[in-house]
């Protein structure tokens, strides 16, 4: 990378830190490294997320809360048509 | 899930009430459990403390968990409905295979009937140790367990040549090159001892590497109506192990 992270300064070729702000330089897979990392957590984060919400039903509905579940169910199902109705 | 003030809206207090009474009640019947297996020194137990945020104990040097001990870890409930509350861990940590030839015959039947206990078992092996007899030979033993298995291999972060790349906290170039052999090398030794194609996810507890893909795989491995709990007392999130400079520098982007 010829450019600073975090302040934006362009770096000299043999500059391990930036003159400016002192941040060590990243190279270019380096900094490919962690956005892959940011980006494949937030993915299994959402994944997980929506893995747990239908757990989370089976088991209210696994415990014989079907009342609260058709209600859910209720909901989401009216805020889809109303998501809809906008498009 | 319910936490969500849209959908609560949608039930009465009462129904609310019924179900944190529900969950509570599931939670005191049934603690979300955890098993532990894996040869001596592979990092047990610093892996529960780094997903759940626990202080069992550790040590580098002697072996910590002498008995086979089922631990009850008073822990909070990091989102959902019942954020903040405090919820019972349940940790059937073993003590290490092949510790002690004279014990394992004990200790395997204690696996047998400690394990039928749990909702995932976490089966860890180390990146540093080549040789996978013990735990194949522990596999056979252990047969009816091996659909609630998760594989993973900690200490990656110690693969020659020993190389670790502070700046990112994330493996090297070479490490990662070597760490897609060793787990390629292991996934197959373990996948003919079981006859089922098996999926290894490397991580290290010390430098909190990779920890998001291997709790996706706890949660892929509990049974699906138990995953929402152990979601909810999911103890990290990547970024918080991001060194401060970067974190600093990737957080500011919102998008990458």
């Amino acid at each position: 990378m010829d450019y600073c992270h975090r302040c934006g300064r362009r770096l000299p070729e043999v500059a391990i830190y930036c003159p400016n702000c002192g941040t060590e330089r990243l190279d270019d897979y380096e900094y490919y490294q962690i956005s892959s990392m940011i980006n494949k957590s937030k993915k299994y984060e959402v994944e997980t997320h929506r893995k747990s919400k239908n757990s989370f039903l089976e088991w209210l509905a696994n415990i014989g809360l079907g009342t609260i579940v058709s209600k859910l169910i209720s909901w989401a199902w009216t805020a889809i048509k109303t998501l809809l109705g906008f498009f | 899930m319910i936490q969500n003030s849209n959908s609560a809206k949608a039930l009465s207090n009462e129904d609310i009430k019924k179900i944190q009474k529900a969950i509570k009640d599931e939670l005191t019947a049934q603690p979300p459990t955890i098993g532990l297996v894996g040869i001596s020194g592979v990092g047990k137990s610093s892996t529960i403390n780094t997903l759940f945020r626990t202080s069992l104990p550790t040590s580098d040097t002697v072996a910590c968990t002498k008995q086979f001990e089922i631990k009850d870890l008073y822990i909070q409930f990091t989102k959902g409905e019942s954020k903040g509350d405090k919820v019972c861990l349940r940790v059937v940590d073993a003590p290490g295979l092949g510790e002690d030839i004279k014990r394992d015959p004990q200790y395997l039947s204690m696996y047998k009937k400690n394990l039928l206990k749990c909702d995932v078992i976490l089966w860890i092996l180390t990146a540093r140790n080549r040789a996978v007899a013990l735990e194949q030979y522990y596999l056979r033993k252990l047969k009816k367990f091996h659909d609630s298995i998760v594989f993973a291999i900690n200490q990656v972060d110690l693969i020659e040549p020993l190389n670790w790349n502070v700046k990112i906290n994330l493996p090297s170039r070479e490490q990662l090159h070597d760490l897609k052999i060793i787990v390629k090398d292991r996934s197959e030794k373990i996948a003919s001892t079981i006859n089922r194609r098996i999926t290894i996810i490397p991580y290290s507890a010390k430098m909190k590497y990779n920890l998001e893909e291997l709790f996706k795989f706890i949660i892929d491995k509990c049974p699906t109506d138990r995953r929402w709990i152990f979601n909810n007392i999911k103890g990290f999130h990547y970024t918080d192990f991001l060194p401060k400079e970067l974190h600093e520098i990737f957080l500011e982007k919102k998008e990458l």
